[in-house]
């Protein structure tokens, strides 16, 4: 075997070798331009917002007074401030569940043999390809005073409960839970699916043989296999829930009187309705408190179910 | 009395048929193994006895009743799966205790009977374990532990060897055939390793192409198989069948080959051959084990039960204990087993000898065995 030892030998004197004394110098230089990149984009602008809580500024005026922490502070004291957050903590848990319930629903629907399969597996995916705008105006036009639902309603004798759903106080955060949840559920019944068909079949063989009827299954093996793939749906859900602008905004524009705002939608009008740039920052840096816990939670428990539920 | 019991039993997938008439029964409290090639429908049988698929034609019976339209719980069966299928989120107790939860039984019931099975199967040490914590044999333990807790009327195995090791394989077949003393059920086991059912089994019951070729004792197969498909699918290494004519040469009864010598025969040592009408195409199936090489051996010069021919060693293969010799003999190739060392290299010239009391004769066309 002498001949390919002094074959790799005579190629390896050929390959250019690393100048590097310290491998850790080529990192560094391989992860700059990312770093910097990242700096400027995401870093500076979250700096930047961070700051500005610093001061009342009018951007209409173009004045400047360093405020120290009364923006920060006249929030937690402001009860408008509190009423966003809550509709948005009832915007992300309504939406959430229901795109979950949905989606599961759905998932295991389409987890079942049956004719037409695969194309209402395709199907479902399209309120998820949808535009938001789209999607606004589809809505809108079903749920007005004048909309498809009324015609729906007054068609079947019940005039009496038909009402401009997102216009009327009571109804729209409603209305604007379902709108998004129906957005929303294709992502969590295909994230689903893909976990359902993951558990191998005959689990649920020895479950049948162990005296398991299918209800007892969905309990027992369904739900806590699925356990990881839900945490996943649910958490990455309510982060894009709770700092989700671009529906409701089309929706309602958070109206009315206030029903459907939430903390974006505040600190948007906050910026650019009242030119308030010191108060929308610091509303700004409390929704990103809120949704980094989130992302905490996210990571922290999704790592650990992922662990304890392993089907491997 | 027959626990299991098969009537015209058959099943389609689409239109292609994988079990055909079978029919057999199972006594009470026997070890049965059902073996096959790959797809002859061994496992879509185990199967239909646990109500995990149809059975399109024929009828089941379980303890004398039939259970074709009785769900997979209510069969009174466990099952024991390939690849275990152990509840990955539960612990190796709640592996077990399942069952028994979804039967009602009372917690102390239960655990009493979690614990007998656990101390049967040595399980005691990892009943709080997850089954990502244990060893392939360990995860086979509790998928029998969890089959046991339920005390049912018949055990199923599908295979529940082929994920071990070749070790823990000959370990865990042990095991299986102590449990089985142990407990006395009924076991149908599904195999492709013809070494698990012949050491394993009572009665082996031999599919091909969904239909059942032969069942009988495993020494029954071995020693009278009914056609030349479970003669080949007997024994290792597999059973020597040579083409050829049964002919009376110069008034001698004699086997001819295919384009050779005539071998005469001494009379009455193959009985199977004797009705054989001349010219009729036979094949002479004789086990590797069944020929002999002079030297070693016990076969004495003037012992006339032995027909003689000439051979050239092709192969030798030494396996310790055995001598696989692979000779050139007959216009073909001729397996022979020698227990022991045999010292010889290819291109030897050797005189075998078959032991024509030990041989078998088929017809060439149907395959079936004649006498």
């Amino acid at each position: 075997m002498a001949y390919p030892t002094t074959n790799s030998a005579s190629r390896k004197r050929h390959v250019p070798r690393l100048k590097f004394r310290d491998e850790r110098i080529f990192y560094y230089l391989a992860l700059g331009p990312t770093t910097i990149v990242i700096a400027f984009v995401i870093a500076l602008p979250i700096i930047y917002t961070f700051a500005l809580g610093f001061f009342v500024q009018n951007t209409l005026i173009r004045t400047w007074r360093f405020a120290g922490l009364s923006n920060y502070s006249d929030l937690l004291t402001d009860a408008d401030f509190w009423i966003a957050f809550w509709n948005g903590v009832v915007f992300t848990v309504g939406s959430t569940a229901v795109a979950t319930v949905v989606g599961l629903a759905i998932a295991i629907l389409l987890d079942c043999n049956f004719r037409g399969r695969g194309p209402l597996r395709a199907l479902v995916i399209f309120p998820y390809i949808v535009p938001s705008i789209v999607v606004a105006f589809i809505w809108k036009f079903i749920f007005s005073g004048r909309g498809i639902l009324n015609d729906f309603l007054s068609f079947i004798g019940a005039q009496a409960v038909s009402v401009p759903w997102l216009g009327d106080q009571r109804f729209a955060m409603m209305a604007v839970i379902l709108i998004s949840a129906w957005t929303w559920f294709p992502f969590a019944a295909i994230t689903l699916l893909a976990a359902i068909q993951n558990v191998p079949d005959n689990i649920y063989e020895a479950a049948a043989l162990d005296g398991a009827g299918p209800v007892r299954r969905f309990f027992h093996l369904t739900l806590p296999l699925l356990a990881p793939a839900l945490m996943v749906v649910v958490l990455i859900r309510a982060i894009w829930a709770f700092r989700n602008y671009d529906m409701i905004w089309l929706l309602t524009k958070g109206g009315p009187i206030g029903a459907t705002e939430v903390l974006p939608i505040m600190a948007f009008k906050e910026a650019f309705g009242l030119f308030r740039m010191g108060h929308a920052s610091a509303v700004s840096v409390y929704l990103m408190v809120f949704v980094t816990l989130l992302a905490a939670i996210h990571f922290r428990v999704g790592a650990r179910l992922r662990q304890a539920y392993d089907t491997s | 009395m027959v626990q299991v019991a098969f009537s015209s039993v058959g099943k389609d997938f689409g239109k292609e048929a994988v079990l055909r008439d079978v029919e057999f029964e199972v006594p009470s409290g026997c070890f049965v193994a059902l073996i096959g090639p790959s797809g002859c429908g061994k496992s879509t049988l185990l199967r239909m006895i646990a109500g995990l698929e149809h059975i399109d034609y024929g009828e089941i019976y379980i303890g004398g009743s039939a259970v074709n339209h009785l769900a997979p719980k209510d069969r009174d069966v466990a099952m024991v799966f390939q690849n275990y299928a152990l509840y990955p989120h539960m612990t190796v107790a709640e592996n077990m205790l399942f069952t028994l939860r979804m039967a009602r039984c009372t917690r102390e019931e239960s655990n009493n009977r979690m614990w007998e099975a656990a101390r049967i199967l040595g399980l005691e040490n990892l009943l709080d374990r997850y089954p990502r914590h244990l060893s392939g044999g360990q995860r086979q333990r509790v998928a029998m532990g969890r089959a046991i807790v339920r005390n049912p009327k018949v055990f199923l195995f599908d295979e529940p060897l082929s994920n071990l090791d070749a070790k823990l394989r000959v370990q865990m077949r042990a095991e299986i055939k102590r449990l089985h003393q142990r407990l006395g059920t009924t076991m149908i086991f599904v195999t492709h390793d013809q070494v698990e059912a012949m050491t394993m089994a009572e009665q082996v019951v031999i599919l091909r192409d969904g239909r059942i070729e032969q069942v009988g004792t495993p020494i029954e197969l071995y020693d009278r198989p009914t056609n030349v498909f479970v003669a080949g699918f007997i024994g290792s290494p597999a059973m020597n069948l040579l083409g050829g004519t049964f002919e009376k040469v110069h008034g001698q009864h004699c086997f001819v080959p295919q384009n050779g010598v005539p071998i005469p025969i001494p009379p009455g040592t193959l009985v199977g051959s004797e009705n054989v009408s001349p010219g009729q195409k036979c094949l002479l199936g004789i086990r590797p084990e069944h020929i002999t090489l002079p030297g070693p051996g016990p076969v004495p010069e003037d012992d006339e039960t032995y027909g003689e021919i000439p051979a050239e060693v092709a192969l030798v293969e030494v396996t310790g204990l055995d001598t696989h010799i692979v000779a050139s003999a007959l216009n073909g190739e001729i397996t022979i087993l020698i227990r022991g060392r045999f010292d010889t290299v290819a291109g030897d010239k050797h005189l075998i000898r078959l032991n024509f009391p030990l041989a078998h004769v088929f017809d060439a066309e149907t395959g079936e065995r004649l006498d």
